[in-house]
């Protein structure tokens, strides 16, 4: 399949936030319907999570996304995807993710899942991920799993590892958990918030302005939302344009280390 | 909500009739809340109603007779 595939868009907007394969929870989507959606949406590359597939294993889904990736290594950064409640196992899946695999970063779904994200049983996982410098991007807003603050209790513990809160660190669309995931960027410094979903255009601003842009990164949340939509609500921020390059791909690129080669060993 | 499928889900199921723009603003951007809309690809008729029409309707039903 030929893709307008290296068209690089205006800003070179970066997607922190997408998935690729056929979810056991019924969503799902292809490499190259995510590559068409890049082209409508002129995004230039997006980080992909593995869904969590029909089998339930997440070995493959890794296997399966790092393969997507090696094949249009310019527009997708892969992600790692552990269950954390295997312990010691999902330590040596992280490690062959990232060390065989590419994999750039470590996504947590404590939904799909089922474990509580503040739980000390994540502690050797994240303790990996600070020996390997690696990110954690974490599903957050799920009642009881991965609250905001829940998520600012594993950032205290682990304050050298980069950690992003999926859409505005709330699920519920009406603005419910606002408060908490503000209070919880302003604690911990080592946090961010990826904008998915995140209707207040006040409080994405209000984060921007008052804790700093290089908090935010957008992302699209793909294909469970829309990425035309979800670009546009970072485009019409009210923001200066530095602050806005940062949000749409310069932070993405300082936060997964895009602009470095080499691989954690 | 951030999902304009939904929209046209609704527009599919309930009809045009039962649907209204809102922005929300100003916490809300109503530019981006009138770009869900139309990425929603309702026809023009539509559109029209989700805009507009079902809300002048209603207004005009309970409008004082002077």
């Amino acid at each position: 399949v030929i893709h307008s595939a290296r068209k690089v868009a205006s800003g070179r907007a970066i997607d922190v936030f997408t998935f690729v394969g056929q979810s056991l929870f019924g969503y799902g989507q292809s490499a190259d319907e995510l590559l068409a959606r890049l082209d409508a949406a002129e995004v230039e590359r997006a980080v992909v999570c593995p869904v969590k597939p029909r089998g339930y294993h997440l070995s493959p889904a890794n296997d399966f996304v790092a393969d997507v990736a090696a094949r249009e290594d310019s527009r997708f950064v892969p992600l790692a995807r552990v269950d954390p409640n295997l312990e010691e196992d999902a330590v040596r899946e992280l490690e062959r993710a990232v060390q065989t695999l590419g994999a750039r970063g470590l996504f947590l779904h404590p939904w799909e899942e089922t474990f509580r994200v503040s739980d000390r049983r994540l502690d050797p996982l994240l303790s990996r991920c600070a020996e390997l410098h690696l990110p954690v991007v974490v599903a957050t807003g799920y009642p009881w799993l991965s609250e905001a603050a829940q998520v600012g209790e594993l950032a205290r513990r682990f304050p050298t590892v980069p950690i992003v809160m999926t859409h505005g660190g709330q699920i519920n669309i009406s603005g419910l958990g606002q408060a908490d995931a503000f209070a919880v960027l302003q604690r911990h410094s080592n946090v961010h918030i990826e904008t998915s979903g995140a209707y207040r255009q006040d409080f994405l601003e209000d984060v921007a302005t008052q804790l700093g842009p290089e908090r935010l990164l957008f992302g699209s949340n793909s294909p469970r939302m829309d990425m035309r939509l979800e670009v546009q609500r970072v485009r019409w921020l009210t923001v200066d344009e530095d602050s806005r390059e940062l949000i749409l791909g310069g932070n993405a690129r300082r936060v997964f280390r895009l602009d470095s080669s080499a691989r954690p060993s | 909500m951030p999902y304009p499928n939904q929209i046209r889900s609704a527009v599919d199921v309930l009809g045009a009739q039962r649907l209204l723009f809102a922005s929300d603003g100003p916490g809300c951007l109503p530019r981006l809340e009138v770009h869900k809309v139309r990425l929603a690809e309702l026809s023009a008729d539509e559109e029209e109603r989700v805009f507009a029409a079902n809300i002048l309707e209603l207004l005009d039903a309970v409008k004082p007779s002077v």
